[in-house]
């Protein structure tokens, strides 16, 4: 038809791209204008997205159930930690939505089971950190001797005992994280908000369409 | 025993050393002594300033992976906080707030003993509120500030947040004296959302590998000040004059740390020993 020659077939992706556009600069320029009516029209748009970022939990849910349900099916590979997954998965999530957070037998299980085992891992950072320290933190060259020099007396600034030794540690501590670790930590913060700044323009006005997961589609 | 031997000594015994002399204090508390930094005592500092009936927003952004070392900041800027006459709004923008909220008012081994806001005079509802746990990250971040009330409900006692008169007080980031955020991260979506679009003054309460990042912040004015790691809960612990967890386990860090620094000098040492022989 002549018709579609003209206009050419909205398709899914264009709409996604135009409430993306619209809705991505009007939440830019809102910022500038004190308007009260587009200003409150933002607010809403702001506790929709807050509404969203909940139910998107589900789509994680259910794309977790998923695939390891069909893992434990079939047997695949590693079946039994999918299986352990999906028991951890959903016993919390039952009792946590018909009995609530306060319900004893979920602060049991999130007191006894799910704080200590996120706690050993993390724990077990100081135990590598020190297997590093004496095994690979070595003054090999000019930049890992400047490393370790500094390395070490953050670790004396930091240790309050050291103050007591000699109050020197904290000074030179502070002038390292105040001097040395601001200017290095500038570069990365500027550099890391010019490249937010490009690539939400880009995701704008629609160069960048990685978050359509479009590839994926087409592979499924 | 030989430098070799010892340089290639089987991780297990360093394990053990670690294990051991992290015991010792736990067993038999040393004492060693603890001064309040500049930095702690900024955020001490502010807060004691602050005039009486501001309005305070307390984020619990951490996670139980922390432990101790963010839960007894949270702990210690709780106690502080209802210790003087301000409006407290508590609120979760991560996903384990609720959880580590309660742990903190009953007491547990992440935050310590128990806090009682009764033993301080506080209200529920009319001095310090829970208005529960907002999802989205950075959105929820900026939702909040635009409309503190965006969960309808209290998180405490599922209730219509009109009818709880603290929030009377609360409405936008406009009403916010201070916003305090215990976190792992997210540090800059924070600055981002609440200091550079409305200027509310910020204090963090960072893990130590986290805190590196804070200081260009801190130093251009954006953050007021923050409490780094156990050290600063301990340091805060004692500005309250209420010593607690953190302060109890200080002399298993500074043990520990020092054990570090050991290894780095001894493992240095037999590196440059075994080296030079290995060339004679």
């Amino acid at each position: 038809m002549i018709g579609d020659e003209i206009v050419p077939e909205l398709r899914m992706r264009d709409i996604a791209l135009l409430i993306t556009f619209t809705l991505g600069f009007f939440m830019v320029f809102e910022y500038f204008l004190v308007w009260p009516e587009v200003n409150s029209a933002a607010t809403n748009f702001t506790r929709v997205c807050t509404a969203l970022a909940g139910l998107s939990a589900i789509v994680g849910v259910g794309n977790l159930t998923r695939t390891h349900s069909k893992n434990v099916i079939r047997r695949g590979s590693n079946w039994i930690p999918s299986m352990l997954l999906l028991i951890s998965l959903w016993i919390p999530l039952i009792i946590g939505l018909f009995l609530t957070r306060k319900d004893p037998t979920y602060v049991y299980l999130y007191n006894n089971l799910y704080t200590p085992v996120s706690q050993a891992f993390f724990a077990l950072l100081g135990f590598y950190i020190l297997s590093g320290a004496f095994r690979t933190f070595r003054a090999k060259s000019t930049d890992s001797i400047f490393l370790l020099i500094t390395a070490a007396l953050v670790f004396m600034g930091n240790s309050p005992v050291t103050g007591s030794i000699w109050p020197g540690f904290q000074a030179i501590k502070v002038w390292i994280m105040d001097n040395a670790n601001s200017a290095g930590y500038r570069g990365v913060i500027m550099g890391v908000a010019i490249g937010t700044i490009v690539t939400s323009l880009r995701i704008l006005i629609g160069r960048e369409t990685g978050y359509l997961a479009e590839r994926r589609a087409r592979a499924e | 025993m030989s430098l070799k031997k010892i340089s290639g000594l089987d991780a297990r015994y360093l394990y053990l050393i670690l294990l051991i002399l992290s015991s010792i204090p736990i067993l038999m508390p040393l004492g060693l002594p603890l001064a309040p930094s500049a930095l702690t005592r900024s955020a001490y500092d502010f807060i004691e300033n602050l005039p009486p009936g501001s309005v305070v927003i307390l984020d619990a952004q951490h996670s139980t992976g922390y432990g101790p070392e963010l839960g007894t900041q949270f702990a210690a800027l709780m106690k502080h906080l209802l210790s003087r006459p301000l409006k407290v709004v508590i609120v979760a923008l991560g996903a384990e707030g609720p959880m580590l909220v309660d742990m903190t008012f009953k007491g547990s081994t992440l935050s310590g003993s128990p806090i009682n806001p009764d033993a301080y005079g506080k209200v529920y509802g009319e001095d310090y509120i829970f208005v529960g746990y907002i999802a989205g990250g950075e959105t929820a971040i900026a939702a909040f500030a635009r409309n503190s009330w965006i969960t309808e409900v209290d998180g405490e006692q599922k209730k219509p947040l009109s009818e709880f008169p603290i929030m009377e007080y609360c409405k936008t980031v406009d009403d916010w004296s201070l916003a305090i955020s215990v976190s792992g991260g997210n540090f800059e979506q924070m600055v981002a959302q609440w200091y550079s679009a409305y200027g509310t003054p910020i204090i963090f309460g960072a893990p130590g590998v986290s805190a590196p990042r804070l200081y260009p912040y801190i130093g251009a004015g954006q953050v007021v000040a923050m409490l780094v790691s156990l050290t600063g809960a301990a340091e805060y612990e004692l500005l309250i004059r209420k010593p607690g967890l953190a302060a109890s386990l200080m002399d298993v860090l500074n043990l520990a740390q020092l054990l570090i620094v050991a290894s780095i000098v001894i493992g240095n040492i037999i590196y440059f020993a075994t080296r030079q022989g290995g060339r004679a």
